[in-house]
């Protein structure tokens, strides 16, 4: 079994190397800084206002999508609401984080376009005023909220449902109000929790790409990955996008280095032996108005952008509601608008990423879990850091990397989607693995069987779940992937993502809106089988 | 097959777990370590059983020499069976599929394994629960799945990790008289691992008292509780 997890750990090593280490050393050797009039360069006001502009959407996203997913994690999961209303709205709430945020933004200019904006039309019908503009800054930072929200509730769950209830008990038995002990014991308590997550959600809001081009873009506003983008493709100007992407670089990691410095304090939070449901709070009417705020946001978030979207798929007019047009979902996927192409190489590029991930990621995960090889160790960690590189950087590197080789493929498609996204099915089966008992695999040993028998008869079984988790975790992102997508495809490699983001911006919004529904209908679908197949222990 | 273990050294870095310990198991005969926890007993089994390689020191089964100076021999070569504290059943697998494993890695013939499978759950009078999974069953039936797997595959020596600590009195007390007439019925060499004094007393044709790593004394039950080494035998078997 060492020898298989030697040759999967060199060939992962490999992939490691072609995908990662290497067109990042190259990119930055052959067009970066020491080519280029650094001291011009920064001097220009449209670097100065993408840094700007970057670290706001960043800043303002990851502190009030912080908040929001705090206070709505503490009302769901911290208090006894009955059963049906709390799990639809928490669905509700983090469905957002199981699609691309582009798609949002889709959803919310056809709400709030100006004038033909569905909603604005609603308004104007009322006499009322107008939605305020949706293009510019403060309008992406409200869809990247709405997005990011979602994420956020997905890092506190965990930390809610094991909440010691006896802690806040103590409080109350001493006097204090139930304000007073949400401030004095439940945030402290959360704090490094708190500050993870603010940190993860702005390195998410700095590599946003799809949402800020939608929206920043038309009115003239730009970030870090908008900027590198326009410059690519107004002027191939590679000088300019690996400085930016320096830029852009050295912020995350900043943010990601004062993650491991904060990461360092001990969470306050010791979970003990005693089993039990934690206590639960009985809401009172303060709970019971953040309930209806958290509807609001889940209804604004996920509901009526999705609607919006649903709508503008099968309308031939967005102007006329009663214009149905169903054809227009066979006309997508068999005319000329690439439809079908798109989501075949998708489904092409995504499943062999996803299944590459999967394979090697299983056999790597073995070797630290259960030999703890220190290789197989680091490599799960150099593949996270792929996951936390912006898909911008990632993208270019490979471009220059492979310049005359693979670009134009679907080959550099599926290694930028394995380099970004495979930390997905790394985090998934190193616990699934650990968590096996080292006796079931000694039983079967000394049942006769060998160590790679054991490892076919014994574990892959057991693993099942885990592994089908690991490729659809994988796969979710890739199949609709925008970022590094719009970058990499080329004549004949268009991808779903590009497609829609292409349609949405140029040319025919209610074709992007049948391929956004697609999309969505079969990331729904493959939640609802993970959520199956692993009884609940994946998926939104 | 008699077992014979000379001048075992176990250390884990300068944690010296097991101290230049050497006994014999007779063929056919029930050898029981006994010893408070921390002691080293369950290593000198993991020893045997191959799953620990051991410092220094010879482990010979038969004419067979499965660890010296040159060599170690893989636990799935033994022919070793086992039966695990916490059981070790496999979750996926029905009562029937978890017996029938040692078998198949055996290549025997579909007919030959079901009529060893048959046998071996109707030594351990489970018979009827064979499609059921461990999780289907109470602790004592997963405890008597886990010997039926491991004499499934009529091993030259079972080895026996505490295999009743986790059930309750009045079950320990049942399943000791079941094991002790099974060694007797299969004339079986046994090692059992226990730090339950009256489990060793019961079953034991021999103890082996062990403790800080080192063997303290070896005999037949009341060879030691009528001449016990010292204070530490005497206190522990009284």
């Amino acid at each position: 079994m060492r020898a298989i997890v030697r040759a999967a750990e060199a060939l992962y090593g490999l992939l490691l190397m072609a995908g990662l280490v290497a067109p990042l050393v190259i990119f930055f050797y052959r067009v970066a800084p020491w080519h280029s009039d650094v001291g011009a360069f920064f001097a220009q006001k449209s670097v100065h206002s993408a840094v700007l502009n970057s670290l706001a959407l960043a800043l303002a996203t990851a502190l009030i999508a912080t908040t929001l997913g705090f206070a709505f994690s503490w009302l769901l999961w911290r208090f006894d609401w009955p059963r049906g209303p709390a799990r639809a709205l928490a669905l509700m709430l983090k469905i957002p984080y199981l699609l691309p945020p582009f798609f949002f933004a889709i959803g919310w200019i056809a709400l709030a376009a100006p004038q033909v904006g569905y909603l604005n039309r609603a308004l104007a019908f009322m006499h009322l005023p107008m939605l305020p503009l949706l293009y510019g800054l403060p309008g992406t930072i409200f869809v990247e909220v709405l997005w990011t929200t979602a994420l956020a509730m997905i890092q506190l769950q965990g930390f809610f449902q094991q909440f010691p209830g006896h802690l806040e008990d103590a409080a109350v038995l001493c006097g204090a109000s139930p304000a007073r002990t949400f401030f004095s014991i439940t945030v402290p308590l959360a704090k490094p929790q708190l500050i993870s997550c603010a940190l993860l959600t702005s390195v998410s809001a700095l590599s946003a790409f799809g949402v800020p081009a939608m929206l920043a873009s038309p009115a003239h506003q730009f970030v870090l990955t908008t900027l590198i983008y326009q410059g690519i493709k107004s002027y191939q100007d590679f000088s300019q996008a690996a400085l930016l992407s320096l830029v852009l670089l050295t912020i995350t990691f900043l943010v990601l280095l004062s993650q491991r410095f904060c990461g360092r304090a001990k969470p306050f939070l010791l979970v003990g032996g005693k089993a039990g449901r934690p206590a639960q709070l009985q809401p009172r009417a303060g709970a019971k108005f953040l309930f209806a705020v958290a509807a609001l946001v889940a209804v604004l978030g996920s509901g009526l952008p999705c609607l919006a979207i649903l709508a503008r798929s099968l309308l031939r007019d967005p102007s006329d509601l009663t214009s149905w047009n169903v054809e227009k979902y066979v006309s997508v996927f068999t005319g000329t608008t690439g439809g079908f192409l798109a989501l075949l190489n998708s489904i092409s590029a995504s499943g062999l990423a996803a299944l590459v991930a999967t394979l090697f990621g299983v056999v790597v995960a073995y070797g630290a879990s259960k030999l703890g090889r220190r290789p197989s160790r680091i490599l799960i960690e150099a593949w996270n850091i792929g996951y936390a590189l912006p898909g911008t950087v990632i993208a270019l590197a490979l471009l220059v990397f492979f310049a005359g080789s693979i670009t134009d493929t679907l080959w550099i498609l599926s290694l930028a989607y394995l380099v970004k996204y495979a930390a997905f099915a790394l985090r998934t089966l190193t616990p699934a693995i650990g968590a096996i008992g080292k006796e079931l695999e000694e039983a079967a040993w000394m049942s006769g069987a060998s160590p790679v028998k054991t490892f076919f008869k014994i574990l892959l079984p057991l693993l099942q779940p885990a592994l089908a988790a690991a490729v659809l975790l994988a796969l979710v992102p890739m199949l609709s992937e925008l970022t590094m997508s719009v970058l990499l495809v080329g004549a004949g490699t268009e991808t779903l993502g590009s497609v829609i983001f292409k349609m949405q911006e140029y040319a025919d919004p209610g074709s992007a809106a049948v391929l956004a529904v697609t999309a969505m209908a079969a990331i729904l679908a493959l939640n609802a089988i993970l959520k199956r197949v692993s009884k609940g222990n994946f998926g939104i | 097959m008699n077992v014979k273990i000379d001048s075992l050294y176990k250390s884990f870095g300068n944690n010296h777990v097991v101290d230049n310990v050497s006994f014999a198991i007779n063929d056919g005969e029930l050898v029981t370590l006994l010893g408070p926890s921390g002691c080293g007993k369950t290593t000198v089994l993991r020893v045997l059983a191959g799953l620990e390689q051991p410092t220094s020191g010879t482990v010979r089964v038969g004419e067979k020499v499965f660890n010296d100076a040159t060599h170690a021999t893989p636990p799935h070569q033994r022919g070793i069976g086992m039966v695990f504290q916490s059981y070790a059943l496999w979750p996926h697998r029905t009562v029937f599929e978890n017996v029938s494993f040692p078998l198949e890695i055996r290549k025997l013939a579909a007919s030959e394994r079901a009529s060893k499978i048959a046998q071996a759950l109707k030594l351990v009078d489970l018979g009827e629960l064979g499609h059921r999974y461990p999780h289907e069953l109470s602790g004592g039936q997963q405890q008597r799945v886990a010997l039926a797997r491991a004499i499934a595959q009529q091993p030259t020596v079972l080895l026996l990790d505490e295999p009743l600590s986790n059930l309750d009195a009045k079950l320990r007390e049942q399943m000791r008289g079941d094991l002790k007439a099974l060694q007797q019925s299969l004339k079986l060499t046994m090692l059992y691992v226990t730090h339950d004094r009256l489990e060793a007393l019961e079953l034991s044709h021999r103890m082996a008292i062990m403790d800080h790593g080192k063997l303290v004394q070896m005999g037949t039950p009341d060879e030691i509780r009528e001449n016990p080494v010292n204070d530490f035998v005497r206190h522990f078997i009284s």
